[in-house]
C-alpha cells in the first residue's frame, strides 16, 4: 500500500510574476513564454535574413551589375548566412526545446527558469548588433558567413561588431544547452527513463552536448580574428608567423557539428510527427538513438571535408573522405527508420506530415549530394560552387526549414489551443516545395557547369537557371507571408483544438496535460507508467 | 518552481505511517559529476589540441563554460539529496530533515504536536508545532500536494484517536 | 488535396516564363560538368556520373518504399496500423549494406585522389599568385623559364554596368592567357599576396586555394588545344566574380614560338629603371597601369567607394610628399585592401602611376616621379 501525497497540477492564472504587456515577456521565467519568444524571434530573422536573400537573388536575375554593387553583395551574403542560421534556425529549435521538453518529461519548468530569460534576451541585442554593422563605416563585414581569414583583416567596424554579436549569440546558446542538459537529466519524472523519452528529448540532449563541445572552438576563432585586426597577434597571419588554414581548421571543426547542432533537433521533430501521422510507434528507437549518438561523435571528426582544396596531404584528405563517407551510414539508418515507421501504418496527410515528407525526401537528396561532396576528387571540381550553395540548402532549407514547419503545424494546437485551417496549410507546403525545388535544385546544374559561389555577376551561360532560380526565391518569399498569415488567423481564429487533435500523438505533452496547455503544467511529477 | 515528490508507506501497525517528501531528481548527485567530468575531458581536450598548434584562445572559453557548467550542475547537485522524512511511531513524530550535507532530527510528542498553516512567500506554508518548538515542513513540495499534506497530517494526529476507539 | 494541377501549371509556367525572358536566346543551359579535356577530369566525370547512378538506384529503391506506403497505407483507403516497431535482423541489414556500398564507392576514388595528388615529373612549373583581384603568373621551370605576367579581366566596365551590350566571353577574357602546351605535366604552385583566393580550371579537374605566405601545388596535364576558361573560386572580397582564369592550350611547336615571341618582347619593352622620362611619357603611362591596377577600387573618377576605397582625387597623400605615397604604393596598407606593389609593378610602372594619380583629376602638383625615386625606397 502506498500513501503517495497527490495533487494535481491545475492552471493557476497568473503569469509571469504579475506584470502585464511587454513586462511579461521582459521577466518571463516561463518555458512556453520563453519558447514563444524564441520562435516569434526566430520568424522575425527568418524574414529579414529572407529580405536580403531576395536582393541577392534580384542582382543575380540577369547577368551584369543591376541593383546592388559587389560590395554590398558581399554583406548581404554574408549577413543572410549568419542570420539565418544563428538567428532564425538554431533559436527556432531552441523554442520547440523551450515548449516540449518539459512537458514531454513531466518537469514543471527548465531547470534554471532565470538563466533561460537571459538565454533568450541576448538574442535580440546581438541580432541588433549584426543589423548595427551594416550602418557602420565600411559596411558589414563582406566575407562570408565563414569569415575566412586574412581578408576579415581588411573590414572595417563591421567585422567586430559581427564578432561581439557572436560572442553574444555563443553565450547564449552555451546558457541553453546548460539548461536543457539539466532539465533532461535532472528532471524527468518518475518512471520517465531516458530510453523512454520521446526521440525529440533524445536529440536535444545529445546537440546540447555538442553546442558545449563546440561553441568555445568558435568563440576562440572570433576572438583571434579580433586580435589578429586590433592587438598584434598573429595567429592566421603568415607574416607573422601564423597561418590562414588554421583559421579554416578551427571554423570547421565547429562549423561541420554546427550543421548536425542544426540537424538532430530537426530529426527529432521528425521523429515525433511521422509515427502521429502513421498511427503506428516509431521504428527502431534505440538505434534511432545509437545513430544519433554516432552522426553527433563522428561530426567532430570530418570538419576538414570542407577544406579539400587548401592543400592537405593525401593522407590527410583520405581520412577526412572516409570518415565523411562513414556518415552516410547511422544517416541511412535514420531515414530507413522512418520509412519502415510509415510502412504497414494507417497514414494520414494533414500539414505536419507534408512536411515530414518532404524533408525526408528532400534531406536525403540532399544527403546524396553530401556524399558525392565528400569524395575528394568530385569535391574539387565542386567546391566553392553553386553546387555546395544547393547542397547546403537542400539540408538547411528542406531539412531544418521543413521540419520546423512540421513542428509548428503539430504542435500550435497543443500551444495555443486552435487548429490552423488545413487547406491553406496544404498550399503552404505545396507552394514551399515547388519554389525551393525551382530555386535549388537548378543551381546543382550551375555548380556542376562550373558557376563559383558568392559572385554578384556570371557569365552568360548561366543565365536560363539563375532566372529560373530567382523566380523560385520570390515565390519561395511570397509564400512564406503565406505562412506568417496561417498562423495569425490559427490563433486568432483559429476553431478550438479536441484534447488530441492528432490521434496517433502519444508523448504525454499531448496525453498528460490539457489542450491548450495551461501556463503552468506537471508541478507535480506525473508518474509515468 | 520546484519539481515535487511524496511518496511514503505504511509501516508496521494500521497507525503507524512513513513518509519521505523530496525533491523529485531524476539523476543522482554522482551522475552529474559522471556528466561534467565527460563534458569537461572533451571540451579541454579540444581545447588543448588547438592549443598545441597555436590557437591558445580557445581554452580560456572552454574553461569559462566549464565553470558555469560546474557552478550549474553545483547548484542542483547539492540539493539533490534533500528531503524530510516524517515517521509517526509510539506516540511520536520523528522527522528527519536533510539539507544539503546536513542531516537534523526533530522529535514531537504525537499528543502535544499541531499542525499549523500560514501563508508565505510561494504561497500556504506548513509547520508541525509542539509548545517548544516549531519546525516547517512540506518545503519541496509545490502548494497543492503542501495542502495535501497538512490535510493528510491533521487526518493522522486525529486518527489516533480514531485508531484508539476502534480496537 | 488541392489542385496538383493548377499547382504544376504553376510550376511550368514559372519556368517558362524564365526560359523566355533569357535574353540570350542562343546561351545553353549546361547542366553537367564541362568535357574534360584531361585524363584526370575525365576520371572525375566518370566518378561522378558511377556515384551519380549508384546514388539514383538507392534514392529510388528507398522511395519506392515509402510512396507505395504513401499510396497502399493510406487511412483513407481504410489500411489498418500495425504495430511492429523494431526488427533486429533488418536493422543490422541495413547498416550493413550501405557500408558495403560505401567501400565499393571508396576503392576507385582512392586511386584517382593519389593520382591527383601526385605532382611529380613536371614538364614545365608555373607560379601562380592571386592578388585582389588579378592574377600573378611566373614560368619557373622547363621551356618558358622567366616569362612572367600578370593577367586581369579585360571584359570593359561599360558591359558589366549595362552600358554596353555584353561580349561572348562576358567576364571570362583577360589581357593576358595562360599559354601552356598540350601533352605536358604541368605543376602548377598556387600563393597569393594578400587573401586566400582559388585557381580554378574546371576541365583539368584542378582546383586549388592561393594562400599567403605559403605555397601549394597542383598538376594537369591538358590532352586538347583550346582556350579554356573559369573563375576565381574563394571569395577574396569586392571584386572576387572580376577575376577569370585563362588558360590557352597549343601543340608543342606553337607553345615553341610564344615563347619565344615573349622572350622578344620582354627583351623590346624592358623599362630601363634608371631612365629619366618627362612628365607626359609618365602620365601616359601612368593612366594605362591606373586602368589595370587601380581602377576596381579608386575608380576611373579618382573618387574611389570610401570609407572601404579611398578617393584619390583630393587625397592628403596624393598631393602630400612625394616620398610618403611611393612607400604606400610599394608596401600597401596593413589591415585595409590596399595591397603592396613592389612585386606586382617595376619601378617604372610604379614612378608612372604615381606621376599619373598626382597630376590627374583636381591633383596638380605637375611633379614627375622618376623610376630612380622608386627603386631608392625599394626595401
Ligand atoms: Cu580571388
Amino acid at each position: 500500500m502506498s500513501a503517495v501525497i497527490d495533487s494535481h497540477g491545475q492552471a493557476h492564472d497568473h503569469h509571469g510574476g504579475g506584470y502585464g504587456g511587454i513586462m511579461r515577456w521582459i521577466t518571463t521565467t516561463n518555458h512556453k513564454d520563453i519558447g514563444t519568444l524564441y520562435l516569434w524571434f526566430s520568424f522575425i530573422m527568418f524574414m529579414t535574413g529572407g529580405a536580403m536573400a531576395m536582393v541577392i537573388r534580384a542582382e543575380l536575375f540577369e547577368p551584369g551589375l543591376q541593383f546592388v554593387n559587389p560590395d554590398f553583395f558581399n554583406q548581404l551574403t554574408t549577413m543572410h548566412g549568419l542570420i539565418m542560421v544563428f538567428g532564425a534556425i538554431m533559436p527556432a529549435f531552441v523554442g520547440f526545446a523551450n515548449w516540449q521538453i518539459p512537458m514531454m518529461i513531466g518537469a514543471p519548468d527548465m531547470a534554471f527558469a532565470r538563466m533561460n530569460n537571459w538565454s533568450f534576451w541576448l538574442l535580440p541585442f546581438a541580432a541588433s548588433m549584426l543589423m548595427l554593422s551594416f550602418f557602420m563605416p565600411g559596411g558589414a563585414p563582406g566575407v562570408g558567413w565563414t569569415l575566412y581569414a586574412p581578408l576579415t583583416v581588411q573590414m572595417g567596424m563591421g567585422m567586430d561588431l559581427t564578432i561581439f554579436a557572436i560572442h553574444l549569440l555563443g553565450m547564449s546558446s552555451i546558457m541553453g544547452s546548460i539548461n536543457i542538459i539539466t532539465t533532461i537529466l535532472n528532471m524527468r519524472a518518475p518512471g520517465m527513463t531516458l530510453m523512454r523519452m520521446p526521440l525529440f528529448c533524445w536529440t536535444w540532449l545529445i546537440t546540447a552536448y555538442m553546442l558545449l563541445a563546440a561553441m568555445p572552438v568558435f568563440a576562440g576563432a572570433v576572438t583571434m580574428t579580433l586580435t589578429d585586426r586590433h592587438f598584434g597577434t598573429s595567429f592566421f597571419n603568415a607574416a607573422g608567423g601564423g597561418d590562414p588554414v588554421l583559421y579554416q581548421h578551427i571554423f570547421w571543426f565547429f562549423g561541420h557539428p554546427e550543421v548536425y547542432i542544426i540537424a538532430l533537433p530537426a530529426f527529432g521533430v521528425i521523429s515525433q510527427v511521422i509515427p502521429a501521422f502513421s498511427r503506428k510507434p516509431l521504428f527502431g528507437y534505440a538505434s534511432m538513438v545509437y545513430a544519433t549518438s554516432a552522426i553527433a561523435i563522428l561530426s567532430f571528426m570530418v570538419w576538414a571535408h570542407h577544406m579539400y582544396t587548401v592543400g592537405m596531404p593525401v593522407t590527410g584528405q583520405l581520412f577526412f573522405m572516409y570518415a565523411t563517407m562513414l556518415i552516410a551510414a547511422p544517416t541511412g539508418v535514420k531515414v530507413f527508420n522512418w520509412v519502415a515507421t510509415m510502412w504497414r501504418g494507417s497514414l494520414s496527410f494533414e500539414t505536419p506530415m507534408l512536411f515530414a515528407c518532404g524533408f525526408l525526401f528532400l534531406f536525403t537528396l540532399g544527403g546524396f549530394t553530401g556524399l558525392v561532396l565528400a569524395l575528394v576528387p568530385v569535391d574539387i571540381q565542386l567546391q566553392d560552387t553553386y553546387y555546395v550553395v544547393a547542397h547546403f540548402h537542400y539540408v538547411m532549407v528542406a531539412g531544418a526549414l521543413f521540419s520546423a514547419f512540421a513542428g509548428i503545424y503539430f504542435w500550435l494546437p497543443k500551444w495555443t489551443g486552435r487548429m490552423y485551417d488545413e487547406t491553406l496549410g496544404k498550399w503552404h507546403f505545396w507552394l514551399s516545395m515547388i519554389f525551393f525545388n525551382m530555386i535549388f535544385f537548378v543551381q546543382h546544374f550551375l555548380g556542376l557547369a562550373g558557376m563559383p559561389r558568392r559572385i554578384p555577376d556570371y557569365p552568360l551561360m548561366f543565365e536560363t537557371w539563375n532566372k529560373i532560380s530567382s523566380i523560385g526565391a520570390f515565390g519561395f518569399g511570397l509564400t512564406q507571408l503565406l505562412f506568417l498569415y496561417i498562423v495569425l488567423k490559427a490563433i486568432r481564429s483559429g476553431e478550438k483544438a479536441p484534447q488530441r487533435p492528432w490521434e496517433g500523438a502519444d508523448s504525454i505533452d499531448w496525453t498528460m496535460i490539457p489542450t491548450p496547455a495551461p501556463y503552468h503544467t506537471f508541478e507535480t511529477p506525473p508518474v509515468i507508467k | 518552481m520546484e519539481a515535487a515528490h511524496a511518496e511514503g508507506a505504511f509501516t508496521g501497525q494500521a497507525h503507524d505511517l512513513s513518509l519521505l517528501l523530496k525533491r523529485n531528481c531524476s539523476i543522482s548527485p554522482s551522475g552529474l559529476w559522471r556528466v561534467f567530468v565527460l563534458i569537461a575531458l572533451v571540451t579541454l581536450g579540444i581545447g588543448a589540441g588547438f592549443a598545441c598548434f597555436g590557437a591558445w584562445l580557445i581554452l580560456p572559453f572552454a574553461g569559462v563554460e566549464l565553470l558555469v557548467l560546474a557552478a550549474a550542475f553545483l547548484v542542483v547537485g547539492r540539493h539533490a539529496t534533500d528531503c524530510e522524512r516524517i515517521e509517526f511511531a509510539a506516540g511520536r513524530v520523528r522527522v528527519e530533515v536533510r539539507d544539503s550535507e546536513r542531516t537534523a532530527v526533530h522529535e514531537f510528542d504525537l499528543s502535544r504536536a499541531q499542525v499549523v498553516l500560514g501563508e508565505g512567500g510561494g504561497g500556504i506554508r506548513v509547520w508541525l508545532r509542539a509548545r517548544d518548538a516549531q519546525l516547517e515542513i512540506g518545503r519541496h513540495l509545490d502548494e497543492q500536494s503542501r495542502a495535501g499534506l497538512a490535510t493528510e497530517l491533521r487526518r493522522r494526529l486525529h486518527g489516533k484517536w480514531d485508531g484508539e476507539r476502534k480496537t | 488535396m488541392t489542385a496538383p494541377g493548377l499547382l504544376t501549371a504553376l510550376l511550368y509556367g514559372c519556368v517558362l516564363a524564365a526560359a523566355v525572358s533569357s535574353g540570350n536566346a542562343e546561351a545553353a543551359a549546361p547542366w553537367n560538368l564541362q568535357p574534360a579535356a584531361s585524363r584526370l577530369a575525365a576520371d572525375i566525370h566518370d566518378l561522378h556520373e558511377w556515384v551519380m547512378i549508384l546514388v539514383t538506384v538507392i534514392f529510388v529503391g528507398v522511395f519506392g518504399f515509402m510512396f507505395w506506403a504513401v499510396y497502399a497505407h493510406r487511412k483513407s483507403v481504410g489500411h489498418k496500423a500495425a504495430h511492429f516497431h523494431e526488427n533486429t535482423t533488418v536493422e543490422i541489414i541495413w547498416t550493413v549494406i550501405p557500408l558495403i556500398i560505401l567501400v565499393v564507392i571508396a576503392w576507385p576514388v582512392t586511386k584517382t585522389v593519389i593520382a591527383q595528388k601526385d605532382t611529380s615529373n613536371a614538364d614545365i612549373t608555373i607560379k601562380v599568385t592571386g592578388y585582389q583581384w588579378k592574377w600573378g603568373y611566373d614560368y619557373i621551370k622547363g621551356e618558358g623559364e622567366g616569362i612572367s605576367f600578370i593577367s586581369t579581366l579585360s571584359t570593359p566596365r561599360d558591359q558589366i554596368e549595362g552600358r554596353a551590350p555584353k561580349g561572348e566571353h562576358y567576364l571570362l577574357e583577360v589581357d593576358n592567357e595562360l599559354v601552356v602546351p598540350i601533352g605536358k605535366k604541368v605543376r602548377v604552385l598556387t600563393t597569393a599576396a594578400d587573401v586566400i583566393h582559388s585557381w580554378w580550371v574546371p576541365v583539368f579537374g584542378a582546383k586549388q586555394d592561393a594562400i599567403p605566405g605559403f605555397i601549394r601545388d597542383i598538376w594537369f596535364k591538358a590532352d586538347k588545344t583550346g582556350t579554356f576558361r573559369s573563375q576565381c573560386a574563394e571569395l577574396c572580397g569586392k571584386d572576387h566574380g572580376f577575376m577569370p582564369v585563362v588558360v590557352r592550350v597549343v601543340s608543342a611547336e606553337d607553345y615553341t614560338k610564344w615563347v619565344a615571341e615573349q622572350k622578344k618582347l620582354a627583351a623590346a619593352s624592358a623599362d630601363d629603371p634608371n631612365k629619366s622620362y618627362t612628365l607626359d611619357e609618365l602620365k601616359a603611362r601612368g593612366e594605362k597601369v591606373y586602368a589595370a591596377n587601380c581602377v576596381a577600387c579608386h575608380q576611373a573618377t579618382g573618387k574611389g567607394a570610401p570609407p572601404a576605397f579611398p578617393p584619390l582625387d583630393g587625397s592628403k597623400v596624393v598631393n602630400g610628399p612625394k616620398n610618403d605615397q611611393i612607400a604606400l604604393e610599394l608596401n600597401g596598407k596593413p589591415g585595409t585592401a590596399m595591397a603592396a606593389f613592389d612585386k606586382q609593378l617595376n619601378d617604372v610602372e610604379l614612378a608612372a602611376v604615381i606621376t599619373f594619380t598626382r597630376n590627374a583629376w583636381g591633383n596638380k602638383t605637375g611633379e614627375a616621379i622618376q623610376p630612380s625615386e622608386v627603386k631608392a625606397l625599394r626595401k
